[in-house]
């Protein structure tokens, strides 16, 4: 059950304005695997899940489930179930009404339908709240409600349209594995949009980072943190530290780049074809730069502007020289001293942790 | 070439789904026919002689210093009861709002009850209070020359008739302004005067404005109100309509005159719709604030209290004494308790009752459910000319009964569509007069409603007609019961558009209490009112006990 996106494309036109939302989009996912959107708001990642779910009609672009093109089928002949950012619970059912509403449709016995709804209500554990109006459980259980809703249809994919942003941090966290949970019980193929970068690292086995309608890097978890292939990615997902320069040399060791500012050179690594002489930038995690040399090749000087005291962690923030500020993130902080403002500190990154992209 | 693929990805996806682009298109031809079609006929026929071109007919009535008149006195009364029906409204609906007076549920309702009334009632009343019998001019003062006929009893039975629209526009204004404005401006250090004129009047220009407009198109339009009281020594445009088309048999001047009334509704409605609308601000945000009654002074809330008590006991008095008269044997001249009108009433009106019983029935549900199906077309769904949907549906708010009853009787007296004198006329008259109300308060309700909820539905599987009968419809049942209520009561009450539709074999409550009232027979004719306004009300009550769990069990679950 793959799902083949293949050069979506959405104008919007409103008073004769073309405003395009989505384009150049192409993106293959295989059966059972869950699929970020990530981007900030307005990047098209909405958009592009609508026109999955058969709300939008794409400007051109095909979609194909399964090798067949559903592009222009009505949302309700896709085999495809969508869990809403609002829920969307039906106001005048109960809970188990709402749940077998897509089965009735189905034209199933009554036998049938009973049997599988009993046993996504057991999945999302809403044993005993068959019987209560969605005005009448909770937010995570309206939550769960929505997602047993999609769940039931048994469909071929099934669609996430941002949805725990409405409930707090602490149940978010519950859901989200609970969803991941379900998701790899019954292996199916799934689209989750999200703005929240932590919801996304953690649920999926591929991420889409977008922006301004277009797909900026697709890779799992571990490769679009680590390997970001552009500033905005690098920049979108957790805190980092850009410092340009100039590639110098290429050698077995790595990159090195000479920085004009501070008139050093750093070394570091990538995956991009980068040659000698190209302007680049160098991406480097805050949590990856120590007090302690320990064999790191880079080093930076400067002042210590400010810092907050986090309890497992402290953000520091050091000035060079060059007016430049470096965000440093240091754990541990049990066994060493508090740092003092406006004390010179000298502090040391490895190449592991200066990634290397072209400008 | 990405727009022309869109277009076409669009049309296949309509093909693969075909209920609703058949709905589309059937509804733009019933629109055509039965709203868009007399009116073009009313606007040919007074444009044309001969079968050409002419103004011919308009020369001939705006030689004539009568029907001049007609045009001006049209609009100096609704120019009139526009500005003070809307002032009254205002003081009741911010007097209710905003202060702490006891028996606000009781003002309320008198506020609202000259609406489940025919229209021209007020004047009937107006006539046996103040006219040359009138119980309080003649019984009690004496007077027997009092100048009730003409500009003032008209505008007074004009504003008693419309003062539950004002009075609801205005209270829904008022409403949803936020106590807490008041509050921020006394901490800025207002006064309670500059409160109210710098911070509360402002906020509802709007609002008053739209009002003045509403109370405009309908006392344009009004038919029964004139009829009885202003007479020949005040003509109004529909009146005049009227007259040519059934005393001179004069259908040329009759659309003339109805053209000359339809462009001034026709701009007030424009300018509510487009302009006043755009204007709204929106002052609610999350949940509502209780009010904190401060910027009403003690002294004044006693004098605004005062001024809704005379208002409240002035209609109340109006709708008395209708009741009053039903029960006495001559009004003016012999006040003896009888039953004898109802007799009369029964003897000579039983067949009428049945019909406008049976019309309306009929008119209702289906005005009610196409209203809900429009609302639901304009707010869901995208298709080409939805805008030209939504103001043609919406046009018969603005468009005068006379006018349309004077299109209907040119448009359809001949084949194929011969309906002039049947039942039929008068139940599409009434569907589409009367589906504005439904459409509106659909459109209302459902922008009120996550559309991811039907989204929800199709996703699961559901076609357009599952999601609107199992999802949409549901969810609007406060609007269609509305439009239901409303479209009922206004059946019931109609008279301006049916007079010119009703036939020997098809006659209306209304039209006989006007002949009733038009020959003296007053206290004949309120007995005709009496059972009309049990009618109605039984009609309510049923609606209310049968729908009571359902009803409350969709008001609780909306968010």
């Amino acid at each position: 059950m793959s799902l083949n996106l293949v050069n979506l494309k959405k104008v919007f036109k409103s008073d004769g304005v073309e405003n395009t939302a989505v384009e150049n989009f192409n993106l293959d996912i295989k059966e059972g695997q869950l699929v970020t959107f990530l981007g900030p708001s307005g990047c098209g990642k909405t958009t592009t899940l609508r026109m999955v779910s058969g709300f939008e009609v794409p400007s051109s672009g095909k979609i194909l489930l399964d090798g067949k093109d559903i592009t222009n089928d009505p949302p309700n002949k896709r085999d495809i179930s969508m869990m809403f950012q609002s829920y969307a619970l039906f106001p005048h059912m109960n809970v188990r009404e709402n749940i077998e509403f897509g089965l009735k449709l189905k034209k199933m016995s009554k036998k049938e339908i009973k049997v599988k709804a009993d046993k996504i209500i057991e999945l999302t554990g809403l044993s005993g709240m068959e019987k209560r109006n969605p005005d009448q459980i909770s937010g995570g259980q309206q939550q769960r409600v929505a997602l047993a809703r999609s769940l039931v249809m048994e469909p071929k994919v099934l669609l996430f349209d941002e949805p725990l942003s409405n409930l707090d941090a602490k149940l978010r966290e519950n859901m989200r594995l609970e969803i991941r949970r379900i998701q790899k019980e019954l292996n199916i193929t799934s689209i989750y949009v999200t703005h929240d970068q932590v919801e996304a690292m953690s649920i999926s086995d591929l991420i889409v980072i977008m922006d301004k309608g277009k797909i900026m890097q697709v890779g799992n978890p571990y490769e679009i943190y680590v390997r970001p292939q552009n500033k905005f990615v690098a920049d979108f997902i957790g805190n980092v530290n850009f410092i340009s320069g100039k590639v110098t040399e290429i050698n077995e060791n790595g990159i090195k780049v000479f920085n004009a500012e501070t008139k050093k050179e750093f070394t570091g690594y990538s995956n991009q074809n980068i040659k000698t002489g190209d302007e680049v930038y160098m991406v480097i995690r805050p949590e990856g730069i120590y007090t302690e040399k320990e064999g790191r090749e880079n080093s930076l000087t400067g002042k210590i502007e400010k810092y907050v005291f986090l309890g497992s962690n402290i953000e520091l923030d050091l000035r060079l020289e060059t007016g430049k500020i470096i965000h440093i993130n240091e754990y541990n902080m049990v066994e060493k001293e508090l740092p003092v403002t406006g004390k010179e500190l000298e502090v040391f990154f490895g190449k592991k942790n200066n990634w290397i992209i072209k400008k | 070439m990405a727009i022309s693929e869109e277009y076409r990805n669009k049309l296949k996806k309509l093909i693969k789904n075909p209920i609703i682009m058949l709905l589309i298109i059937a509804i733009f031809l019933l629109i055509a026919l039965f709203i868009i079609f007399p009116l073009i006929k009313v606007l040919q026929i007074s444009f044309t002689n001969d079968g050409k071109f002419s103004l011919d007919v308009y020369k001939e009535v705006f030689g004539n210093s009568y029907m001049r008149q007609g045009f001006f006195n049209s609009l100096l009364i609704a120019g009139l009861t526009a500005l003070i029906g809307t002032f009254l409204g205002f003081i009741f609906a911010y007097t209710l709002n905003r202060t702490d007076i006891p028996f606000k549920k009781i003002f309320k309702t008198i506020a609202v009850i000259p609406m489940v009334f025919p229209p021209f009632i007020g004047a009937l009343a107006i006539i046996m209070l103040f006219g040359f019998n009138g119980l309080i001019t003649a019984k009690i003062f004496g007077v027997r020359n009092f100048p009730v006929y003409g500009l003032w009893g008209l505008m007074i039975a004009q504003i008693v008739s419309f003062f539950p629209v004002a009075f609801i526009t205005l209270d829904g204004v008022i409403s949803t302004i936020s106590p807490t404005l008041e509050d921020a401006a006394f901490n800025l250090k207002a006064n309670r005067k500059q409160v109210f004129f710098k911070i509360i009047l402002p906020l509802s220009v709007p609002g008053i404005a739209s009002t003045m407009l509403v109370l405009f198109i309908e006392s344009l339009a009004d038919f029964g109100n004139p009829l009885i009281l202003a007479g020949s020594r005040f003509p109004v445009l529909s009146v005049q309509a009227y007259l040519q088309i059934t005393g001179m048999f004069d259908l040329k001047s009759g659309a003339a005159l109805a053209v000359w009334l339809l462009l001034p509704s026709l701009i007030a409605f424009i300018v509510q719709k487009y302009w006043v609308g755009k204007k709204k601000y929106i002052t609610v945000t999350g949940k509502p604030n209780t009010s904190t009654l401060k910027s009403v002074g003690p002294v004044m809330k006693w004098v605004l209290f005062a001024v809704i008590t005379v208002i409240s006991l002035f209609i109340l008095l109006i709708y008395l004494t209708i009741f009053w008269g039903a029960f006495t044997k001559v009004w003016g001249m012999n006040n003896q308790i009888t039953f004898e009108n109802f007799k009369y009433v029964f003897d000579v009106g039983a067949e009428s009752i049945k019909d406008t019983l049976l019309i309306a029935l009929t008119s209702t549900p289906i005005s009610a459910l196409l209203g809900m199906v429009i609302a639901f077309l304009i707010v869901r769904k995208t298709f080409p000319l939805k805008r030209t949907m939504e103001f043609t549906s919406l046009l018969n708010f603005a468009v005068p009964g006379t006018v349309i009853g004077i299109g209907y009787i040119l448009a359809f007296n001949s084949k194929p569509l011969m309906l002039t004198g049947t039942f039929i006329i008068l139940v599409i008259n009434f569907v589409f007069r009367y589906v504005p109300v439904g459409i509106q308060s659909g459109v209302a309700l459902l922008g009120q409603i996550d559309p991811a909820i039907e989204e929800a539905a199709y996703t699961l599987g559901a076609d357009d007609k599952t999601v609107f009968s199992k999802i949409t419809l549901p969810l609007i049942t406060p609007a269609f019961f509305s439009a239901l209520v409303y479209s009922f009561v206004r059946s019931m009450t109609a008279i301006s558009a049916a007079i010119f539709l009703v036939s020997a074999n098809w006659n209306l409550m209304t039209v006989q209490i006007l002949s009733q009232s038009d020959s003296g027979r007053l206290s004949e004719a309120c007995a005709f009112s009496v059972i009309l306004i049990i009618i109605i009300f039984a009609f309510m009550g049923i609606l209310k006990l049968f729908l009571k769990n359902k009803i409350s069990l969709v008001n609780s679950n909306q968010r």
